[in-house]
């Protein structure tokens, strides 16, 4: 209340008006000194104002004084704890200085003060985004494009979100309407093509790849991304086709790589899949998923040592890569390493539940290690899961959605 | 070196050192053997009519139906039945809907339309057909599932049947529902002497009430293409017990048949399994885990697919299975079953560890480098006579929608052939096994039988919406074989279920005399032995009696006929 009082007081004198008119015209002409002067003078006059602490704060946050800065949003949130604008500014302020973790916790007070203020809660989703908290990320997104359905920016984000999640129908949507805003946007156009193809439209994501060629010849993505909607489609031989155009332009580009590889793999010709897959790897070496898609096809081969090996550096480089535990547990069975394939098999579990794959196969190997208990649960869980899916496959068409059964 | 000197070298090197070596040597090397589709010549020129040839509304219209290699009139020459299906849209004239067909084999390479003769003619979705003496008169009898009433026709002896199903009790009618029965085979399940009946259950369909494709909209690969079946409520099998009166009881319930959960049956499998005696019998289900019922010899089943690790693929996940056969493929005394599944997927092995424990082993054995394939009818053939059970596949697309998009193999597709390396792996060798494999057609069920009597095992295949094929084999191999015809007489007079041992030095392969099996289809109840260049083999013969009957072979390169002694 004492804040409120100030403003009062503040918006009551005519000279404190014009003084802080005049601050604000400094801010807009950029003359951040003079401003913070101003603001200064203002706060001296008015020490329980939040919002002088907080204009000050912004400005030499703006100026990189973040340490500083970062005084005046604290005193500004002592004298006023619900000032809003103070926790946001903060939120931003520590995101800029890399302190993530704290920004977020400041960025969700400034949005649980003002949960209608648009800009918090998108500025709290992109950084949701980034730190890979994608499910919390997409729900700011989606109230924030609610707040202010003319922010493209935030559509945008809201794309992005949801395609993390595997959401693509939604990501898709979100996608088309910020395109409605920035529809030169050529990066924007291409998620929004990709989305097109991940929710079975290839037809329409080609048109618009062929649209930013147009626009851009050389535009890489564009080029790829026609690429996998075929492969989409199951039009392997123009989806090898495409990919190969591509490469003979850009040799060294490790996504085309292993798209070809993904193509020559689903038409059966393991050996130059694997030829590919290793290209892509000797360019990008952190690329996990080309480790993971040669060792399937080595499995697929019949190689279960080249197998393990692939699987094993796929979770070395990416330690929460449920599939590929799943592939090593698999493939340790085959090798009779029981005990290897079980661990694996439970982290891959642990990483993701839902499949009942893995429960199936742990629950074999505990079966012939004995342990028929085990053995009994773990292919009870599985049923479990395979019972639920099957109920909401039932359910899906009794109710209509778009679905591809099989 | 020619390549034919080479490949007689490398084959009498295979013989003379051993067979480790044979497979990788012989890799990559043309065979002297091929298929040619002579169906035509043949007299076998009518499509078989199954649904929309261009879309399909339904699931049922996908399918496809099965065909078998039936020695009708028992003159030594294998006959062909063709089960036929129907369209929803069509408006036949009456005489022109199409029907099942019997052709008679005229024993110079030619078969007689004999279907209107013989009482067979009916319309329909017919689905699948079995074989086996149900009243063990000497005449083997056929059982055709259709979705709705089955056929039971019993074989008159005169060249006629008599469609049996409602009083025998199997037409499978219940007052509220419609069933999709798929599979079927005669199987004496309680070693009774008399052939009991199993029928396998897709779905009960209603179209009525089915979800058309654009109610989903269901997708594959972004067109629009029939529902099903996850989603819809998978059906329950049938078993039907023989009173030996000509009269059958349903023993689902009782035998623990219904315990399983509604699946998507197809194919069906009766093989004594684990070794004890007794058929156990293995259904390959759509878009979900395989059910296995292990005899628990007091006539009841138990489910035991997914413990015995035969349920699954090799990474623990549901296939859809369509088509199942057996052999023993490494020659170790166990049966191991083959299964065909959807595109984008491989086909099984199951090799059986004994105690009732499979391992898929698709991908060591060399069937994983096929995944473009939809896989149908299936069958462990020796076609090369060698003495090693090789496996023949029949694949087409499910939708005929996909032919517009050239997506992965097509709607029509060629047929898959794997060689026996012999040791445990197998060679695709299907590009140098001529015109007939490379043709590509909607292929569905596929049966297994020399029907011109040469002394290598041809193959019938039913096509959708196309005529059937007729794969003769013609091989330049020369070696060996023998093929017995079994009649029990304590046991089943078709002998289904009768074990063969067939010994050559050390190597000892087995079959079993099968109704049923591939996709919906009956293979000659013959069993046809490849024995390489031995000149002799020794027979033992274990009966579904519990007899054991043993022989020698004498001269090979012959069919000999053996009855159960009494």
């Amino acid at each position: 209340m004492r804040g409120v009082t100030a403003l009062i007081l503040v918006l009551a004198s005519p000279l404190v008006a014009q003084t802080e008119s005049d601050a604000q015209a400094l801010v807009r002409s950029g003359k951040v000194e003079e401003a913070l002067s101003a603001y200064n003078a203002l706060a001296k006059e008015f020490p329980q104002s939040a919002r002088y602490e907080d204009e000050i704060g912004f400005l030499l946050a703006a100026s990189k004084r973040t340490s500083e800065a970062l005084a005046h949003f604290v005193r500004a949130e002592s004298i006023e704890p619900s000032y809003a604008p103070a926790f946001y500014h903060e939120g931003v302020a520590l995101w800029l200085n890399h302190d993530r973790q704290r920004a977020l916790e400041v960025l969700r007070k400034a949005v649980s003060l003002s949960p209608s203020t648009a800009e918090y809660r998108w500025r709290l989703g992109s950084a949701l985004l980034e730190t890979g908290q994608y499910r919390s990320a997409a729900v700011e997104l989606a109230e924030a494009a609610k707040l202010n359905p003319q922010n493209g920016a935030v559509w945008q984000a809201l794309g992005m979100a949801d395609q993390q999640m595997q959401d693509f129908a939604a990501a898709r949507d979100a996608y088309a309407r910020a395109l409605e805003f920035d529809p030169a946007n050529l990066s924007l156009r291409n998620s929004y093509g990709f989305m097109l193809v991940n929710t079975r439209e290839a037809d329409a994501g080609i048109a618009q790849f062929e649209r930013i060629l147009r626009e851009r010849p050389d535009d890489t993505a564009a080029q790829v991304n026609i690429g996998f909607a075929y492969l989409q489609k199951g039009e392997l031989d123009r989806a090898v086709a495409q990919f190969t155009r591509v490469l003979e332009a850009q040799p060294g580009l490790a996504v085309a790589h292993y798209d070809l590889g993904l193509a020559l793999k689903q038409k059966d010709d393991l050996g130059k899949a694997a030829d590919e897959m290793r290209r892509a790897l000797e360019i990008d070496p952190r690329m996990v998923e080309a480790h993971y898609t040669l060792g399937i096809i080595k499995w697929q081969s019949g190689d279960v040592e080249q197998t393990i090996a692939e699987m094993r550096a796929a979770t070395e480089a990416s330690p929460d890569y449920a599939q590929a535990w799943y592939m090593l547990g698999t493939a340790l069975k085959q090798k009779h390493d029981l005990e290897g394939a079980a661990a694996a098999l439970r982290r891959a579990i642990e990483l993701d539940g839902s499949d009942p794959g893995p429960y199936n196969t742990l629950a074999l190997i505990l079966r012939q290690r004995g342990d028929e208990k085990g053995s009994r649960d773990a292919f009870a869980k599985a049923a479990e899961i395979k019972r639920v899916a099957e109920q909401h496959q039932a359910e899906l068409l009794k109710q209509g959605p778009a679905r591809g059964l099989h | 070196m020619g390549s034919i000197n080479r490949r007689a070298f490398v084959r009498s090197l295979a013989r003379a050192a051993g067979v480790f070596a044979f497979g990788d040597l012989a890799s990559g090397l043309g065979l002297p053997v091929e298929f040619v589709n002579v169906a035509r010549e043949a007299g076998l020129h009518r499509k078989t009519i199954f649904g929309g040839e261009a879309k399909n509304r339904y699931l049922l219209e996908t399918t496809g139906c099965g065909a078998a290699f039936v020695d009708f009139d028992n003159d030594g020459w294998l006959d062909i039945f063709l089960v036929n299906g129907t369209r929803f849209e069509a408006n036949f004239a009456p005489g022109d809907a199409p029907v099942s067909r019997l052709y008679k084999n005229n024993r110079d390479g030619t078969f007689t339309d004999v279907t209107l003769k013989a009482g067979v003619a009916r319309t329909g979705w017919g689905q699948g057909v079995c074989s086996g003496d149900y009243d063990n008169d000497g005449w083997e009898d056929l059982y055709v599932t259709y979705w709705g009433d089955c056929s039971l026709y019993h074989n008159n002896g005169d060249g006629t049947f008599t469609d049996m199903a409602v009083k025998a009790g199997v037409s499978t009618r219940t007052p509220k529902l419609r069933r999709w029965n798929t599979g079927c085979a005669f199987v004496d399940y309680d070693r009774d002497g008399r052939l009991d009946l199993f029928v396998a259950n897709y779905i009960d369909f209603d179209p009525k009430t089915a979800p058309a494709p654009e109610s989903g909209p269901c997708l594959y690969q972004g067109i629009m293409v029939a529902c099903g079946p996850p989603g819809l409520q998978g059906g329950k099998n049938i078993l039907f017990h023989n009173n030996g009166d000509g009269t059958f009881t349903d023993v689902s319930a009782r035998a623990g048949i219904l315990k399983t959960p509604g699946t998507y049956g197809l194919g069906v499998l009766a093989c004594d399994l684990d070794n004890d005696g007794w058929p156990d019998i293995y259904v390959a289900n759509d878009s979900t885990s395989s059910t296995l019922y292990r005899n628990n010899h007091d006539g009841t089943f138990t489910d035991v697919a997914i413990e015995s690790g035969i349920a699954y693929s090799a990474d623990g996940k549901s296939q859809a299975g369509m088509g199942v056969d057996s052999a023993d493929y490494d020659c170790d005394g166990l049966f191991d079953v083959v299964k065909t599944n959807f595109a984008g997927d491989t086909t099984s092995l199951y090799r059986n560890q004994g105690n009732m424990t499979f391992d898929d082993q698709a991908f060591q054995s060399g069937l994983g480098r096929n995944t473009r394939f939809l896989g149908w009818g299936a069958g462990f053939l020796d076609f090369d006579n060698d003495g090693w059970p090789d496996i023949f596949l029949c694949n087409g697309h499910v939708y005929p929608e996909v032919r517009e998009t050239g997506a992965q193999s097509g709607y029509r597709q060629r047929k898959v052939v794997y060689r026996n390396l012999r040791n445990g792996r197998f060679e695709d060798v299907s590009e140098s096994l001529g015109p007939g494999i490379a043709e590509a057609v909607s292929g569905r069920g596929c049966a297994f039988g020399d029907f011109d009597n040469d002394g290598d095992v041809d193959v019938l295949v039913n096509c959708v919406n196309a005529p059937p094929q007729l794969l003769r084999c013609d091989s330049g191999l020369k070696n060996n074989w023998i093929r017995l015809k079994l009649i029990g007489t304590r046991s089943n007079r078709s002998a289904i279920g009768a074990r063969v041992y067939c010994r050559t030095g050390d190597h000892v392969q087995m079959q079993e005399v099968r109704s049923g099996g591939s996709y919906l289809s009956q293979s000659d109840l013959r069993l046809h032995f490849g024995l390489g260049d031995a000149r002799d083999c020794s027979i033992e013969i274990q009966w579904p009696s519990g007899s054991r009957q043993k022989l020698a072979s004498g001269a090979v390169n012959r069919m000999i006929t053996v009855t159960e002694t009494k």
